[in-house]
């Protein structure tokens, strides 16, 4: 049986580990639940957000009655201004309004010659690999094939590089992302004139940047210069954009024997913003025919 | 029906379901362990031969659903498995609280493998082990918290159906079909 003081110190113990726990947990689950309870509690929490104005508005209301003539017209005055900063935002909501319209026009792109194109939404992400892989909601019924490229437009109505279908369905294509290693595409530096190779290794090397290797010893790299598919893969278009060149291997090229260089670049894709994308499929390809 | 086949729709019926769930959370970026709960439960109570079985389905369904180029749920599960067997053999779920910690053991033994395969494929930068570690964490916490629950509402489901139930108290009631008593180390 424990003594009052032991009971005490075992009570204080016991309190000092639950906040520790606490403590571990809060400071784990902020980074962990940051993203996700953000994208979700937008939306969630908006009607609930929306009630304090709504009874703001209706007590405003209530009192309108009460007030002087001096005070309805500042009232008046301070409403009108309200109303013009409004009518702005109107504007501004209008102008994004077509440029929304534009974008989803800019989705119907106009294909390189002997290329066609197949809109596809995203209908399943790994939660574990987020930026890795993803699922669309074409196949081969609508002639999607395996290593066909899937790309996005940007606001600009630039087209961008995805990643690569790695797997075909009747109804539905998985695709590798680019800042998924197992991708490995060539690249082209149209300002440096050379071309390197995308995921040269098994890891990327820092979040949020992949790996560029086997570039030309003797150019001039400038970082934030355009990455763009060659071409030399049948199935992938070129001059897509796949990134901007963010650092590059420095060698001393009087002293060092390196025949190749590496870099990193910024993908241009905003995965988390992506909702559909379009598969490139070339149009000369030979028909299977059915046995 | 037979018990066996009744258990066997049981089990089936909770893994596409976990499965599911998790699949369709993770379309919206949620992360939420549904299968781990589901293994660590199916281990505890039907024995490891089950559990195993259940693993393996649960994992290549998930792999398979979600296009991963190596079946990354199978060592996942399978430590949740060995755990749970491990926790089966040294201590007896009486009350419904004595299987919190071998919930956390079980859900933190997926989330360390999880952690390995992580580091493996990740950038080796501070940031990165990091988020890793502390997503490891907070998903184990959360997966013994999912357990519980799971525990809770799948023993009264399984009591209503006539199957053998975790909370070994329970077992003893009157008209009730008996199950072999958890085996002890002590």
């Amino acid at each position: 049986m424990p003594t009052p003081v032991e009971s005490n110190i075992r009570r204080r113990l016991l309190f000092l580990a639950a906040a520790g726990l606490f403590c571990i947990l809060a400071i784990a689950g902020w980074s962990t639940l940051r993203e996700t309870i953000g994208r979700v509690a937008g939306d969630f929490l908006y009607p609930y957000l929306l009630l304090s104005r709504l009874g703001a508005d209706r007590l405003s209301d209530q009192t309108l009655l009460v007030f002087s003539r001096r005070e309805l017209a500042e009232q008046l005055e301070l409403q009108r201004n309200e109303n013009r900063r409004l009518a702005a935002q109107s504007a501004a909501a209008a102008e994004l309004l077509v440029e929304n319209d534009q974008l989803r026009q800019q989705l119907k792109l106009s294909p390189p010659p002997s290329w066609h194109y197949v809109n596809a939404e995203i209908i399943l992400r790994d939660p574990r690999f987020w930026n890795e892989r993803l699922t669309v909601d074409r196949g081969s019924l609508d002639g999607i094939t395996p290593g066909a490229a899937v790309m996005t437009t940007t606001a600009d109505g630039g087209v961008i590089l995805v990643g690569v279908v790695t797997r075909v369905t009747k109804h539905s294509a998985e695709v590798i992302t680019v800042f998924n290693p197992e991708l490995r595409i060539s690249a082209a530096l149209p300002l440096s004139n050379a071309v390197g190779i995308v995921n040269p290794g098994e890891r990327l090397a820092r979040a949020g940047k992949v790996d560029i290797g086997f570039l030309p010893v003797e150019r001039n790299y400038v970082t934030e210069e355009v990455l763009q598919t060659t071409g030399f893969e049948r199935q992938i278009p070129p001059g897509i954009k796949i990134g901007n060149l963010a650092s590059i291997q420095q060698v001393d090229s009087l002293f060092s024997s390196e025949l190749y260089l590496r870099g990193t670049f910024v993908p241009a894709v905003d995965l988390n913003s992506s909702r559909f994308v379009v598969v490139a499929d070339r149009a000369d390809r030979p028909q299977e025919t059915e046995p | 029906m037979k018990v066996r086949t009744l258990q066997f729709w049981f089990i089936l019926t909770l893994l596409l379901v976990g499965s599911t769930l998790e699949l369709a959370l993770g379309m919206f970026g949620i992360l939420l362990p549904v299968l781990v709960p589901l293994i660590f439960y199916m281990t505890m109570v039907y024995g490891w031969r089950t559990g195993t079985i259940a693993a393996i389905g649960g994992a290549l369904w998930t792999d398979l659903a979600c296009g991963r180029a190596f079946p990354v749920l199978l060592p996942v599960l399978g430590a949740v498995v060995l755990t749970s067997w491990y926790c089966r053999r040294r201590s007896e779920i009486s009350e419904l609280p004595d299987m919190l910690l071998p919930a956390l053991a079980a859900s933190g033994a997926a989330e360390a493998v999880w952690l390995v395969v992580g580091l493996l494929q990740a950038p080796l930068e501070v940031g990165t082990v990091w988020l890793l570690t502390a997503r490891g964490i907070w998903l184990t916490a959360l997966g013994m918290v999912i357990a519980f629950f799971l525990y809770y509402w799948l023993d009264k489901a399984a009591d209503r159906l006539g199957l053998p139930v975790g909370v070994t108290r329970r077992q003893v009631r009157p008209g009730r079909r008996r199950w072999p008593q958890v085996r002890t180390g002590r």
